[in-house]
């Protein structure tokens, strides 16, 4: 399992449009699990002055975070594997 | 517990996947949150009463072969679907909670047009400001409670009730067999099981023998 960050550029987005986004992403997330896809949707920060959100996720694949996306029905720019980096690790 | 949202969202990814769809539709969306919160296939939102026999198009059953064939097939939430979550996410917050409800998502297609909304509106008489005024004065039941109540008329007859009956409901039937209600509806749509009717009664029963006629000895495939 990876963790992979999905970057999307939503201009004109607020917090609460991108919880109904949320709410898709977990679904997905469940419903790929289900299926024999273990996919997790870990957090989400959204910048306001850039109008950028940062979506991380642990999966088995990049074309399962794609997969995610899609079905969640989630624009993205970009998706990238991330390495995770934590205080208590360094 | 999963909560009411969880259980309703799969509800509405199951009901795509068993029709064939690509996409979650809103009209999957909508049934798969009333049947959450209904009670032997009722809901009641104040004083709108919905029976969701009425209200769901009539589809084939399908074979538990082709039901696992279905639940693996992969589905993506419509545009419009999409939408409705974004609605709901701002009513949200609007009513101040720091989560998307059910009541939220249920209030966010007092606008829509979807096919089974229409049909809400056409056999219930429901605006979108009748729909909207119910909905505000309206609390789901627990999960737990909704939970129980699920297993269609197990809180009536026990198993060893039903050993002794000669004549079924439907829900019932669905207890005595250990299948969902709508597994026994279907089979009587299709006339796989017979059913009587009550004289001058929508109600229907089914006879022990054919219930039991149903059951077959498992044969291995050979190999």
């Amino acid at each position: 399992m990876g963790c992979y960050v999905v970057i999307r550029h939503l201009p004109g987005i607020t917090s609460e449009a991108l919880a109904g986004a949320g709410l898709r992403a977990k679904s997905c997330a469940a419903e790929m699990t289900e299926e024999g896809t273990p996919i997790q949707w870990l957090r989400s920060y959204f910048i306001p002055e850039t109008e950028q959100t940062h979506c991380y996720f642990e999966a088995p694949s990049f074309d399962a975070v794609k997969e995610i996306n899609e079905r969640a029905n989630i624009p993205f720019s970009k998706i990238h594997e991330a390495q995770e980096l934590l205080p208590d690790a360094v | 517990m999963e909560d009411l949202v969880s259980i309703a969202i799969r509800s509405a990814i199951k009901r795509a996947k068993r029709r064939k769809n690509a996409e979650v539709s809103r009209d999957d969306l909508l049934i798969g949150l009333l049947q959450t919160v209904a009670r032997f296939d009722i809901v009641q939102i104040g004083e709108i009463t919905i029976d969701l026999e009425e209200l769901e198009e009539p589809h084939p059953e399908v074979s538990e072969d082709d039901a696992g064939r279905a639940d693996k097939q992969k589905v993506a939430y419509s545009p419009r679907a999409s939408a409705v979550f974004d609605r709901a996410a701002r009513i949200a917050k609007r009513d101040n909670s720091s989560k998307i409800g059910i009541v939220h998502l249920l209030v966010a297609f007092a606008n829509e047009d979807n096919m089974v909304f229409a049909r809400l509106k056409e056999k219930y008489g429901v605006s979108g400001v009748k729909w909207r005024s119910a909905l505000s004065k309206w609390q789901p039941e627990s999960p737990a409670k909704i939970a129980t109540s699920s297993k269609a008329g197990s809180e009536t007859r026990s198993p060893k009730e039903l050993n002794e009956k000669m004549f079924f409901t439907p829900d019932e039937a669905a207890v005595f067999l250990d299948v969902h209600p709508q597994t026994i509806r279907g089979y009587i749509r299709t006339g796989k099981l017979a059913a009587l009717r009550l004289a001058g009664e929508r109600a229907l029963r089914i006879q022990r023998n054919d219930l039991l006629a149903l059951l077959e000895p498992y044969k291995p495939e050979e190999k």
